[in-house]
């Protein structure tokens, strides 16, 4: 596609500034000059994947290597995708604007489950065959990693090979065997896939896996076809933070995007072990960057891009160990520079007056807090490990800070979970707002706005409800509703997710490989932006499922069995599943687990290894 | 990890001024950064003089921000030769260092060409100058009949958007001079001079309408590799007939 004709299609679509490329910052290199060319794809829009801290992690560690290429591919908004199919182009890459069917890897970052559809969307558009089987010798290799890959299997049909953990060292380490492989003249796809998954830790070929089945439906066994590849795939993790990567130069876009903000991560994993969370679990072990590194970094990164806000990024950020210190460091210099310090992911119980002072600059007047139940016997049943004395004491801070806008998340559906636990999510939110005219330093002459949030609960791979049925549709809708009609307080306002998208999201959160079929059809039917509200069709979803022959409900609905073979029992993540059950058990019991800082509950991920953890070390 | 990066003079090693001072900065705006609308390019300007260490004078309310004036807007899919933006610095700099430490930090497709003290105000400005070029695979003599429509003297009265809704405009009073040739390679090259500024403005789209609906050429939009155009902002004039400066 030459300029005048990039010209006049770019015209005619909405915001021509997704599609431009060109941005300050984005690495060009001579094609003709590296061995292997690597097409990063985001499978949604180009305002969310240019937030993501991870695709530019990467991004960058590929393009270290001077023989290497990386470049980025966003999903196309459909306007652009009904032109490139008016003009019959195929999807190509940002920097370059080849065609993507030109590089040797298509890498997709896979962030969330109702993105599955535009992946195979864009390898449609990019017109590479949607199944590894039919791919030549010659189409690029297609390969996936990020959070959705713990369980990787219901896009198996679809992918040559999958990372599994943290992608800094193993992604470079993939197209370096690919490229050593080229030069030494021993190539090809199929050697090259039995060799990543041989000798590169954290490599799984789901092709090189054989899955048989019982009659109930469920996995009999996994089986590898070859004798010296892993029967099982350990997720690798970057041991040491402060000396790992870091992408310093930021591709600058021109449109506004989702987080146009400094983004510098913290730590890795969660001290506490919430049972309904993956990321708590799949991040283990704890570790994390020191103070100097992590304001070093923030600072070049200020330096670099200009951005007048800056944001720590963490599970949990006030459980990171240095806080105190980081803020002050990062307070020199953002207050003279005029940059807002924000701090997401606060939990209530750690909340300090001090803490909000350093960041009370930023201009939001609304806090966020997440309770995730709203009694105590069923925060103690997710093992939150949060009280309402912590809630209280925390909004009491933000109220005697001048805020007067509190949002509160929930879950519903959580295990054990009865009508008596939702009446008190309105209740608990009543409570905070009746703190607020009991605190005597309140902002006069005004009111506060309590938000809650419910989610329905979706139960997800490597966590201790891994094993637990999600409600029933209806009974998501019927909950939704109750919890409605308890709120009596008109300061509470109540807002609640899709109940039929967690639906979906959990059948492919846990499903298997036969859901490829599912996705398959999908794409043949024109699915995509699934996980926007105004794409999202569940009759057209389960007129899918109807007509591959899958009941959704195997795997949303049915309380998968303790000793039942899991999908994802083909990857090892670290804790082990005896820990799961241990924490599953003590949910039934009410029992809680205190954080890993106070004491050690075994949970495995420490064999990993990491600097900087706050693991017991190997004898 | 961090590598050396050249270092730039910090705003804050810079002597204070004892009253700020305007500087006007002329960038282009090509290629890729024609598809960014106005708001995406003052969003990216705030950004660069950040990053640029440019020291920027502040206003002093409760919500402090940079003295930061653009010229005429130039329309998405338009390129721009001459973009001009007045800046209100507050400590020692002298034009040549503000042109480096902000080319160290923009693209070429945005580079500066020039930094200067201003002695006008963007409210001068009356006339833009445009390069249009254009390829029709099928017209006929493309150049000739686009002289003729624009050299008659009569209204051309065309439909324009507005805020309270459509309302017709004659164009060819805000058309200084238009002239086509055909060039070499089978397009055809416009020179035109239309109003710009805050009294009339003519966005160069509306040559580009007239002649889609009075000629019947760049209609095609199935074939855009053969139907096409690209529009050039050069310059502008002042009421005079000046360049602009």
């Amino acid at each position: 596609m030459n300029q005048n004709e990039k010209r006049m299609i770019l015209t005619s679509v909405q915001k021509p500034g997704r599609y431009a490329g060109g941005e300050y910052g984005q690495t060009i290199k001579d094609k003709s000059a590296v061995k292997a060319r690597f097409a990063f794809c985001f499978p949604d829009s180009y305002e969310i994947g240019m937030s993501n801290l991870g695709v530019r992690l990467l991004y960058h560690c590929l393009n270290l290597h001077d023989d290497i290429w990386c470049e980025r591919v966003y999903d196309p908004w459909v306007d652009m995708q009904d032109a490139m199919k008016a003009h019959d182009l195929p999807l190509c890459a940002v920097e370059s604007g080849d065609p993507l069917t030109d590089f040797d890897f298509v890498g997709f970052t896979l962030q969330y489950e109702m993105g599955y559809t535009n992946v195979l969307n864009m390898l449609d558009l990019a017109r590479i065959p949607l199944r590894a089987a039919d791919r030549a010798e010659d189409d690029p290799l297609v390969i996936g990693g990020g959070p959705c890959a713990y369980n990787p299997e219901p896009l198996c049909d679809f992918f040559d090979l999958f990372n599994i953990g943290e992608g800094e060292e193993m992604l470079p380490e993939i197209v370096r065997l690919y490229i050593s492989m080229k030069d030494a003249g021993t190539y090809s796809r199929a050697a090259f896939l039995h060799e990543a998954a041989r000798t590169i830790p954290g490599v799984y070929v789901p092709s090189l896996y054989d899955v048989t089945y019982n009659d109930d439906g469920t996995i009999r066994a996994y089986t590898p076809v070859y004798d010296d590849i892993p029967e099982k795939v350990t997720k690798r993790i970057v041991k040491d933070l402060d000396h790992a990567q870091f992408p310093e130069l930021v591709v600058m876009p021109y449109i506004e995007t989702v987080q146009d903000r400094i983004t510098v991560e913290v730590a890795r994993g969660c001290i506490r072990g919430c049972r309904f969370c993956q990321a708590g679990m799949t991040y283990r072990p704890v570790r994390e960057k020191t103070p100097d590194v992590i304001n070093c970094q923030a600072r070049r990164i200020f330096d670099n891009t200009g951005y007048e806000e800056l944001t720590l990024s963490s599970l949990s950020i006030s459980d990171y160990t240095g806080i105190g210190t980081l803020t002050d460091k990062l307070l020199a210099w953002t207050d003279p520079n005029m940059i807002n310090l924000s701090l997401p992911s606060l939990r209530a119980d750690s909340f300090t007056r001090e803490l909000m002072d350093k960041v009370s600059s930023i201009r939001a007047s609304s806090i966020t807090f997440a309770p995730e139940a709203g009694s105590q016997r069923l925060r103690d049943v997710i093992n939150k490990n949060l009280y309402e004395e912590d809630l209280m004491r925390a909004v009491n801070v933000a109220y005697e800070a001048g805020k007067t806008s509190i949002k509160l998340y929930f879950m519903q559906g959580h295990p054990t979970e009865t009508d008596e636990d939702l009446a008190e999510i309105p209740e608990l939110a009543h409570r905070v707002v009746s703190e607020f005219y009991k605190n005597p330093d309140r902002p006069k002459g005004r009111q506060p706005a309590v938000t809650i949030s419910v989610s329905p609960f979706i139960p997800k791979p490597f966590t201790p409800f891994q094993w637990e049925a999600q409600d029933s549709l209806e009974e998501m809708l019927r909950k939704q509703d109750y919890i409605l009609t308890c709120v009596r307080d008109r300061k509470v306002k109540y807002n609640h997710h899709d109940a039929k998208t967690c639906r979906i999201e959990a059948v492919l959160a846990r499903g298997d490989r036969r859901l490829s079929a599912v996705l398959e059809e999908a794409c043949r039917r024109g699915f995509r932006f699934d996980a926007w509200s105004e794409f999202f069709d569940y009759d057209k979803w389960m007129a899918v499922f109807d007509a591959v022959g899958i009941d959704p409900g195997f795997y949303a609905n049915r309380a998968f069995g303790l000793d039942e073979v899991l999908p994802w029992d083909i990857i090892d993540c670290g804790v082990t599943k005896a820990f799961l059950k241990r924490e599953r058990d003590k949910a039934y019991a009410g029992a809680t687990t205190p954080n890993c800082r106070e004491q050690c509950a075994g949970c495995g991920a420490s064999r990993l290894g990491g600097e900087r953890s706050c693991c017991p070390k190997k004898q | 990890m961090l590598s050396e990066k050249a270092v730039k003079i910090s705003k804050f090693d810079r002597t204070p001024l004892a009253e700020p001072m305007t500087y006007r900065v002329v960038f282009r705006k090509t290629g890729n950064l024609q598809y960014f609308s106005h708001l995406d390019l003052q969003r990216t300007w705030q950004r660069v003089l950040v990053r640029a260490s440019i020291p920027m004078w502040y206003t002093l309310g409760f919500n402090p921000h940079a003295k930061i004036v653009f010229g005429i807007p130039l329309p998405v899919g338009t390129e721009g030769l001459c973009e001009m933006v007045d800046l209100r610095v507050d400590r020692a700099i002298t034009p040549e260092e503000m042109k480096d430490q902000l080319n160290a930090e923009l693209t070429d497709e945005m580079a500066v060409s020039e930094v200067y003290v201003p002695g006008t105000s963007f409210n001068d400005i009356v006339w833009g100058t445009y390069e249009i070029v254009l390829c029709d695979g099928d017209a006929a003599a493309p150049a000739d009949r686009i002289n003729a429509l624009f050299a008659d003297t009569a209204p051309i009265v065309m439909s324009k958007r507005t805020k309270s809704g459509d309302k017709d405009v004659d164009i060819r009073t805000m058309i200084r001079d238009l002239a086509a040739s055909p060039q070499e390679d089978g397009t055809v090259l416009i020179r035109a001079t239309l109003a710009a500024g805050s009294s009339a403005n003519l966005s160069p789209e509306f040559i580009i309408t007239a002649m889609k609906e009075r000629l019947g050429i760049l209609t095609d939009t199935v074939h855009p590799a053969d139907c096409w155009y690209r529009i050039l902002r050069t310059g502008f004039l002042t009421a005079d007939g000046s360049v602009f400066r």
